[in-house]
């Protein structure tokens, strides 16, 4: 897998919803990971990772910041709370949303070519 | 050193399907004033059912008795609210209740959930599920709880199954309680040392008992004026993590 494969790519493919960072797009996508566990993602997380999950708290914004995280996916038709959304804009974290379960969005992003 | 008394606001009644059918109010009183605990918190999952017979077995007993729900918040995490009247934990069920989904309880698999007087007969048994997530945030159920006058503790915040830390990273900047508690798993001092960002806030211990045998397994020990003061339970909870804090 050579291909560079941002945030906006996997957005467009998956037909992703953006609910934060809509400028941060571009950032590159450089693996991923499903939890809904965040001291699980504060202890196991890497930079450029793409982080799908059902969990819509504030503090998820907190533990993409601290590790560089490229995107948080919220999937299974979860809506992030308002001040998730807030938060997101402020620490420049691509929030995105999704209606489809956390297996069917990891499936496709592997697909994709996420790795 | 001034005399302290033992606390355990997480015991479960009858109601808790995890919990043995022997778990009825009065024989848990009985149980915590013969292990001379101070104060003792009864709570079901999702539920007030027991709070009135456990309020009404109350006068004949030592301890100081709290009823209440252990909810669990859209996140997973579990919450005590705990309370002194039956009005105000009433009002805080039918809240969460419209909260929770409405699914049957599947007893063979889960356990029963059995309704019990204060005599401890039992009165009947609650088909609905509920140990189950409501939609609300951690706040959201600490603010309800708070609103009605009563005391919120995050539970058993240190497991990873329903507890506070694992499922938030960390303690939410807005989430507003006075407690935390810790399971019976570490001591208040082994948590501090695994979450440093403990330090400044006060933390309790519970049983978080489902039979007879496990009650008062888990305690904190308190001044024994505390254990007297009337105060309405969140007043009481300030006080209590001031209290903890100074000494
Ligand atoms: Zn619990
Ligand atoms: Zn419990």
């Amino acid at each position: 897998m050579s291909e560079r494969i941002t945030v906006a790519h996997a957005v467009q493919v998956l037909g992703l919803g953006v609910a934060a960072g809509e400028d941060v797009l571009e950032t590159e996508v450089t693996g991923a990971q499903v939890s809904d566990l965040l001291s699980h993602v504060m202890a196991q997380g890497k930079a450029g990772q793409l982080w799908i999950t059902i969990q819509t708290h504030p503090n998820i914004v907190a533990v993409a910041a601290l590790h560089g995280l490229s995107a948080v996916l919220i999937a299974g038709g979860f809506a992030p709370e308002e001040e998730t959304i807030a938060r997101a804009e402020e620490e420049g974290i691509a929030l995105l949303t999704s209606s489809e379960g956390a297996y069917a969005l990891a499936g496709q992003l592997y697909e994709l070519g996420v790795r | 050193m001034a005399p302290r008394v033992p606390i355990d606001l997480h015991i479960h009644t009858a109601l808790s399907p995890c919990a043995a059918a022997e778990m009825k109010p009065a024989e848990i009183l009985l149980t915590a004033e013969r292990a001379g605990l101070a104060v003792v918190g009864l709570v079901d999952h999702g539920s007030a059912g027991n709070a009135g017979a456990a309020l009404r077995a109350a006068p004949a007993f030592e301890p100081r008795v709290l009823v209440g729900i252990e909810a669990e918040s859209t996140e997973g995490v579990h919450l005590l609210a705990l309370f002194d009247t039956l009005e105000a934990v009433a009002d805080l069920e039918t809240v969460l209740a419209a909260h929770m989904p409405d699914l049957p309880n599947r007893p063979k698999v889960l356990g029963e959930q059995q309704l019990v007087d204060e005599w401890g007969e039992v009165r009947g048994v609650e088909d609905r599920l509920l140990v189950t997530a409501t939609d609300l945030g951690v706040e959201e159920i600490a603010d309800l709880t708070r609103a009605r006058g009563g005391l919120c503790i995050p539970a058993h915040i240190d497991r990873s199954v329903n507890g506070l830390l694992p499922l938030l990273g960390f303690l939410p900047p807005r989430l507003e309680v006075d407690l935390l508690e810790v399971s019976s798993a570490l001591t208040p001092e082994q948590a501090r040392e695994r979450w440093p960002e403990l330090a400044g806030r006060a933390l309790v211990t519970g049983s978080d008992a489902h039979c007879l045998q496990d009650v008062g397994r888990a305690v904190t020990w308190i001044p024994p004026e505390f254990a007297q003061a009337d105060l309405e339970p969140k007043k009481w909870g300030e006080a209590v993590a001031r209290e903890l804090l100074r000494a």
